[in-house]
């Protein structure tokens, strides 16, 4: 546009652009000069309201929508309704935002004949009510309306409370506004479980008598996830207790009257208490009650997938596996239950299993042997971390099997291992990669709906998306990935660094590359391998289908990056501040990673004990030592979080102990550092060491071969 | 179709559905829990293999599976016309019974034999099961004769069992 041309695609390319990097200020010039030129259309009206807003200036937006509002007014046909109904409700979220309440709550009323979404609408009043000064009545009337279009919603009744000004403390007063409201929505749940939720030990006998009638009445009618509606109430353990009593009560009623009640009633009786126990780790329990679900009832689905995942909490992984895939032979269509089988197996390691049990599920090309293309094609982020994750496992596993001695494992099933160990690693890394790909696609898929959402009247919608998208790097799912990939590129640089502290080759690579030469060379070992790909293979025409080119990295720190990087800005969650400080531990950037370091003290957390210990031992292996500065950072940055150790907590006595060994016996590297480091430590955790053998050893060691001033300043600590 | 009953504190209904291979798995669970003897899995995909020759329904307690049937046509050596059909496996499971989910079962049978035009209902039934042998005898079941060690490779504490047979 600079240079002239007078193509006005050019802005409307460009904003779309600045949307998909968010960079909103310059979106607004190229909305608004795309808006002037092509005035015609409402999207480019929304267009650049929406990036006012995007840029915070509240004003400017509303503007521009009640400038086009104005225009239009009047000239709206039948199917423009639902995109106006759209952009009013917008517009009023931006009041909202604003907090211009008053004008908000006004512009809200005056359009009440435009909006569609009366539920939106009612819930929008409500809020501006709330926040207008004098008018909770008002509100609490709308909540009420609420109500009655939706007396199933939960947020409803605690909106209805909020505006009635009831505190959540007045007990009695609450108890007969939901009495009351019951009289109203008799078949509603919430009515009955908000007081259950707020009833407390005071009023032990009613609570029991409400609890018994909600319970009962519950397993009667045979509803499956009665657990599912009572887990709120396990927060406090005299109600745990009460409806312990209460159901297995009802389980002995049911034995001695057996003609009163269903068969099938006295079977979810037995599901229930099974959860129950499982709640409360009582394992032993659980299964029992679980075990004579089955047999008395033995083709419901949902004991089997109770019992394995009973199993699973007890680490019987294989176990749970085989009891999950009963429950699917029973109902070969059903897919939930396929799913839950297939992530047992991918859980148990029996990946090969896994993959042909999700296969019945997947759309499949001709000559593809499983189904594992379509899960990637479909984006199937659950089944592609799990069999990274389980992969890693059984790379750990296998590991573990090589490390033992010949005289301890066969020697068939050492064979095997060596053989699959590598590939292991190589094909976890593959699939966390995949995830990677799938976020990136997710990231990338956003830029059809920068137009196309305007177009269409959605802006509430986009400005949802937006962030979304925002927040997509730190998807549950894609700190898994991040985990995962740490720990493969961490082992790699490790590796990396102590093979070259080995002046060249080790013997441990060489080994290595005398085992590939070996294996390419071993037919029948080549020929396993061809199969493999076959059954592992994850995309169309993918050169390099084992994931070992990945594996094969010379920079793995860098690697580990190029995925980290999009999930740094996260800093609160732990995971990214732990991942973190090991990279620019690994990067030789100390500054960053205590800095890091620092914001994890502050939630103190177990992980950052470990890292502290990492630190420390690492203090004095690398070339911090070089830079007087940098070490004095280190130490600061220590003894400023020790004071998160407790003094009486026995995990952080084990540590304050390690510590201190580790300086005494490592004393020879730089005794006065670690002299100081000792005085610290005493100074911080008199009460829990023997203070004496220390004060002992740190003499040894000053009067040796210290300067006077050195012991000077160690003395002055002393005091 | 499903019959209701109220005549108990709760509601009750029963209903027959057909064996798919997706819900053979219940077939077997079922046959394995009520039934003395266990069967190889290709004697459960007799029954998708074979569609003409066998008579299969299962039969749901409130939507839950609980009773099944399987029986087939037996065609004697060398005819071509079949002599009788033979009931392989007609349970339901022990908390479930005097629902008349079994009848409903055998009443199912008796009609879809009838329309083969065929006219013996044959069975073995454990000796032992005392409960199941009244059952037939009250259902119209006749003893053909005792067969001796019968569930042999059960290891049961008396293997014999009876030839029940129906006219209809």
């Amino acid at each position: 546009m600079e240079n002239g041309s007078n193509n006005n695609n050019i802005w409307r390319e460009l904003a779309t652009m600045q949307a998909q990097i968010r960079d909103y200020r310059g979106m607004i010039k190229s909305r608004l000069e795309y808006l002037e030129n092509e005035p015609g259309y409402r999207a480019n009206w929304t267009a650049a309201a929406v990036a006012h807003h995007l840029n915070k200036d509240y004003d400017a937006a509303i503007r521009v929508l009640e400038k086009i509002e104005k225009l239009i007014d009047g000239k709206l046909n039948e199917s423009d309704s639902f995109e106006n109904s759209e952009c009013v409700l917008y517009k009023n979220l931006i009041y909202f935002d604003s907090g211009d309440y008053a004008k908000g709550y006004q512009t809200l009323l005056d359009s009440e004949a435009k909006i569609l979404d009366k539920r939106a609408f009612l819930e929008l009043k409500f809020q501006y009510l709330m926040k207008l000064p004098d008018s909770k009545k008002e509100a609490s009337l709308v909540a009420r309306n609420l109500l009655k279009i939706n007396p199933d919603n939960k947020k409803y009744y605690y909106m209805l409370e909020d505006s009635l000004e009831i505190p959540r403390t007045d007990l009695q007063l609450r108890l007969k506004l939901y009495s009351k409201l019951a009289t109203f929505y008799a078949r509603s749940d919430p009515v009955k479980f908000i007081p259950l939720m707020f009833l407390n030990e005071n009023d032990k006998e009613l609570l029991n008598e409400r609890l018994s009638d909600y319970i009962i009445e519950k397993l009667k009618r045979n509803v499956p996830s009665i657990f599912i509606n009572l887990k709120p109430l396990y927060k406090k353990t005299f109600k745990i207790e009460l409806i312990e009593k209460i159901v297995l009560n009802f389980l002995k009623e049911q034995v001695e009257k057996k003609d009163e009640n269903s068969p099938l009633t006295y079977c979810w009786t037995l599901y229930y208490l099974s959860q129950h126990y499982l709640y409360l780790k009582n394992f032993t329990k659980a299964i029992q009650f679980v075990d004579e679900a089955i047999e008395h009832t033995p083709t419901l689905v949902e004991l089997y997938a109770l019992k394995a995942r009973i199993l699973k909490h007890q680490d019987k992984l294989l176990e749970a596996s085989k009891v999950m895939n009963e429950a699917r032979l029973l109902d070969l269509q059903d897919r939930f239950i396929n799913t839950k089988t297939t992530k047992y197996y991918v859980r148990a390691g029996l990946i090969d299993e896994a993959v042909n049990t999700i296969t019945l599920f997947t759309k499949m090309d001709k000559d593809a042997p499983n189904g594992l293309k379509d899960l990637h094609i479909m984006q199937c982020c659950w089944f592609i971390i799990e069999s990274a994750e389980s992969y890693y496992k059984l790379y750990l596993k296998n590991k573990k099997i090589l490390s033992l001695p010949d005289s301890e494992v066969d020697e068939s099933l050492k064979k095997q291992a060596d053989w699959e160990i590598s590939i292991n690693r190589s094909l976890a890394l593959k699939r966390f990669n995949a995830i990677f790909k799938i976020f990136q696609d997710f990231e990338s898929d956003q830029f059809d709906f920068h137009s196309y959402c305007m177009r269409k009247g959605t802006p509430r919608s986009y400005v949802r998306m937006i962030k979304w998208a925002d927040d997509l790097y730190r998807h549950p799912i894609y700190l898994r990935m991040l985990e995962g990939l740490s720990k493969i590129y961490f082992e790699i640089e490790d590796d990396i660094l102590s093979s070259s502290t080995m002046n060249g080759d080790s013997e441990d690579t060489k080994k290595l590359e005398n085992k590939k030469q070996k294996n390419k060379k071993n037919k029948a070992d080549f020929k396993k391998r061809e199969e493999l790909i076959i059954r592992v293979n994850s995309y169309n025409n993918d050169s390099d289908p084992l994931g070992e080119n990945l594996i094969n990295t010379k920079r793995p720190i860098e690697d580990f990056n190029s995925y980290f990087k999009f999930s740094e800005k996260f800093t609160n969650f732990k995971i990214i501040l732990t991942l973190n400080v090991k990279v620019n531990n690994y990067l030789n950037k100390y500054i960053l990673a205590l800095n890091n370091l620092h914001k994890l003290g502050k939630t103190k957390n177990s992980i950052f004990y470990s890292l502290l210990l990492q630190f420390k031992i690492f203090k004095f292996n690398k070339l911090i030592q070089e830079n007087d500065k940098l070490l004095k950072l280190v130490e600061l940055s220590f003894y400023k979080n020790f004071q998160f150790l407790n003094k009486d907590d026995q995990d952080d006595k084990e540590i304050i102990k390690y510590c201190i060994d580790n300086i005494i016996n490592n004393g020879n590297e730089d005794k006065f550092e670690l002299a100081k480091s000792c005085v610290d430590f005493i100074k911080n955790f008199q009460k829990t060491i023997d203070v004496e053998k220390v004060q002992t050893k740190l003499n040894e060691l000053l009067q040796n071969d210290l300067e006077p001033i050195q012991v000077a300043d160690i003395e002055y600590l002393l005091i | 179709m499903p019959s209701t009953t109220s005549d108990k504190q709760y509601k009750v209904t029963i209903s027959l559905d057909d064996l798919t291979p997706n819900n053979l798995g219940v077939l077997r669970k079922i046959t394995e829990k009520v039934l003395p003897t266990s069967y190889p899995q290709q004697f459960y995909h007799q029954v998708i293999e074979s569609p003409s020759t066998s008579i299969t329904k299962l039969a749901y307690f409130n939507e839950v599976p609980v009773g099944c049937l399987k029986a087939q046509v037996l065609i004697p050596e060398g005819k071509t016309l079949p002599s009788c059909c033979y009931v392989d496996s007609l349970c339901v499971i022990k908390a479930y019974r005097k629902f008349g989910i079994g009848q409903q079962l055998l009443d199912y049978l008796e009609q879809e034999t009838i329309k083969k035009f065929i006219h013996t209902i044959k069975l073995h039934c454990w000796v032992e099961n005392k409960p199941g042998v009244e059952w037939y005898l009250k259902n119209g079941f006749q003893v053909e004769e005792i067969v001796k060690d019968y569930y042999k490779e059960q290891e049961l504490v008396n293997p014999d069992a009876m030839l029940l047979v129906k006219t209809i």
